[in-house]
């Protein structure tokens, strides 16, 4: 009787264990991933059927519910804005010189034909406030050690019901990250790689993104040319007045 | 005697007589033929919308509107309680991405109720089985995507608190209708199974009914038959008016030549209007001969059109005007691969009489420069008319 209390006791503990790495886990991806400011300048390479095409962006950022984007190239599409403030996401069009809210089916189209959509752009990205982690084993990844976990939404309306990340153990960076429905249908696939030392975190230079359910696509890579983590960035960045700036 | 001369001079005038009774019956059953299919396209369309989807009217959420699909989640709304099962079919609408062959497409999900005998929907086949996603489409849109009974589509949405979702669903049923409003751009869901999907209760955009039910109240705004086929009935309006310039031409053309018969006869025919004269006959008896004559070319047109008109235009009723396989992706409701014309009897009367009207008209005008013609001119078949010979004397 005794042996099975153990046992009993044994399988509770290190369950508790196991839960409580899980999370100390998230909290330093997101230490990672996560500044209260950042501005970065990057180039999003989107394969297609046609070849690829390249859009330059700069992106400012505050917190995880505000950014600014303002698109560098190519001419064609240089001088174009995106704000997102809270759940609300404005883009100013130069050549028309409108700016149009998205909201509806508008957010569910894909940002210039890429393998992200407005509402991946929209979704808040702090992961210990939106998921439960568990650990669901180890595997090799890259050359890493890498903890797989499986990530469940803490309340309806997250984005993505269920995520399962692959995490290296030694830089605690996420180095494949599927995303799934509540059905369990795999949605998307995220890539991280070409990880460097940024002050004193990790950040990916270099983001591969697929959204699984479009077979005729190549997926779209996002490339980070800079980032200055925890900049100072004045407010009014953050506003509908500076799109038609 | 008016009557029996202008017949007789009439048929006397032979093979140009008859050209013009031909050209005329051309009009006359062209008109009709083209306002018939009018007509027909216009019934087909009214029908086909009433049985598919609006039956007797339609009740929306104050906040729902079909082309507007920011509406369509802000109107979801429980089901009144009062309206019963049998008088309603509910509608449950949401956007959603169907990834046909790997590509991506927005396309509005409708979910309907999968039992109801109210509308010809084929909506039983869509009868909710727990871990069997079934979907419907219309043939247009089955079309465009190129997907066939069997085949399965992934389809990606959003529930109500946001979270996405997607599942691969089997084409159950492709269904063939004139309406294009319940086919293009949209995918049919069985409401059980889209409620769960979204994870509402009840909830419904609108519904269709069998007759008016009162006191839904405010949040229920009725929409009747009139109001929901008035788009399509504008459309129709909108290609009679188009029509009517080629009605307009094509009686143009028929009056010149009825015109020019008429300005000829008078012409060649100046030393019988003399002898007229002659033997007392007055000007407006005259008059009323030539007119007779015009008129009654109309009345014979009207004639040799039905001998040969109604077996054709009952043909091109039986067996439909075909259309282009393009016409059905235009999305035009009413049609599908072919035009069926309906031909109504006040149609008929009433291009008739017009016709008769104008060819009464069109006569007269030419012969009215009789009433100035002098009887000793005339017999010697001068066109001096009054007026001049006066000067002439003074």
């Amino acid at each position: 009787m005794k042996t099975v209390i153990l046992t009993v006791l044994m399988i509770l503990i290190s369950a508790g264990l196991w839960s409580e790495t899980a999370d100390e886990i998230l909290r330093r991806i997101d230490d990672n991933l996560y500044s209260d400011s950042q501005i970065i300048s990057s180039r999003m390479v989107i394969e297609g059927r046609r070849g690829s095409r390249e859009i330059a962006t700069r992106t400012w950022s505050h917190g995880s519910s505000d950014s600014f984007t303002e698109y560098l190239s190519p001419p064609r599409e240089a001088g174009t804005k995106m704000l997102k403030l809270g759940d609300k996401l404005w883009i100013y069009d130069k050549n028309s010189d409108r700016t149009i809210q998205m909201s509806g089916h508008l957010l569910r189209q894909s940002v210039n034909g890429s393998d992200l959509s407005y509402e991946d752009f929209m979704e808040e990205n702090i992961y210990q406030d939106r998921y439960t982690a568990v650990i669901e084993g180890e595997e090799t990844l890259l050359d890493r050690t890498c903890w797989v976990l499986k990530l469940i939404a803490k309340e309806a309306g997250t984005t993505y019901y269920q995520r399962k990340l692959w995490v290296a153990k030694d830089i605690y960076m996420p180095l494949k990250e599927e995303l799934y429905g509540e059905s369990g249908t795999l949605l998307k696939r995220v890539e991280f790689s070409d990880i460097r030392k940024v002050k004193d975190r990790w950040y990916p230079y270099e983001i591969f993104y697929k959204d699984i359910l479009n077979t005729k696509g190549k997926g779209t890579t996002l490339k980070i040319d800079s980032i200055d983590l925890d900049a100072e960035i004045p407010e009014c960045v953050f506003s509908k007045a500076s799109l038609r700036k | 005697m008016i009557w029996k001369l202008a017949w007789r001079n009439l048929l006397g005038g032979g093979v140009r007589t008859w050209l013009n009774v031909f050209i005329l019956s051309l009009v006359l059953v062209t008109i009709i033929g083209f306002h018939g299919m009018y007509t027909g396209w216009q019934k087909d369309g009214e029908n086909g919308i009433i049985n598919w989807h609006i039956a007797a009217g339609q009740y929306w959420q104050q906040d729902f509107d079909p082309y507007d699909s920011f509406s369509f989640e802000k109107s979801w709304q429980k089901m009144p309680e009062n309206v019963p099962d049998a008088d309603a079919v509910e509608f449950l609408v949401c956007q959603g991405v169907i990834y046909p062959r790997g590509r991506m497409k927005n396309i509005t999900i409708k979910g309907v109720e999968e039992e109801q005998s109210l509308l010809e929907l084929p909506t039983e086949i869509l009868s909710y089985e727990p871990d069997r996603y079934k979907l419907m489409l219309g043939h247009r849109t089955a079309a465009k995507l190129k997907l066939q009974e069997g085949d399965r589509l992934m389809l990606r949405w959003r529930d109500s608190s946001g979270s996405f979702d997607a599942t691969s669903f089997e084409v159950v049923k492709i269904f063939i209708s004139n309406v294009s409003s319940i086919d293009q751009g949209q995918v049919w869901l069985g409401i059980t199974q889209l409620r769960q999907m979204l994870g509402i209760k009840e909830s419904v955009n609108y519904f269709s009914v069998r007759q008016q039910i009162a006191g839904l109240g405010e949040q229920w705004q009725f929409k009747s038959q009139d109001f929901l086929l008035s788009e399509f009935r504008a459309l129709i309006s909108a290609k009679i008016a188009g029509g009517m310039f080629m009605y307009a031409l094509l009686t143009f053309l028929a009056m010149i030549a009825v015109f020019d018969t008429q300005v000829l006869a008078l012409f060649k025919r100046r030393k019988e209007v003399g002898m007229m004269m002659a033997i007392g006959m007055n000007r407006k008896q005259i008059i009323r001969i030539f007119t007779l004559e015009g008129f009654l070319s109309g009345v014979l047109s009207v004639l040799l059109a039905a001998v040969w008109g109604t077996p054709l235009l009952l043909k091109f009723q039986e067996q439909g005007l075909h259309m282009p396989d393009y016409m059905d992706s235009y999305g035009v409701d009413g049609i599908i691969d072919a035009l069926y014309p309906q031909y109504t009897v006040g149609l008929v009367i009433f291009t008739v009489l017009i016709v008769l009207l104008i060819m009464l008209i069109v006569s007269y005008i030419p012969v009215r420069s009789i009433s100035q013609l002098l009887p000793v001119d005339a017999l010697l078949g001068r066109m001096t008319v009054k007026v001049k010979r006066k000067k002439q004397y003074s």
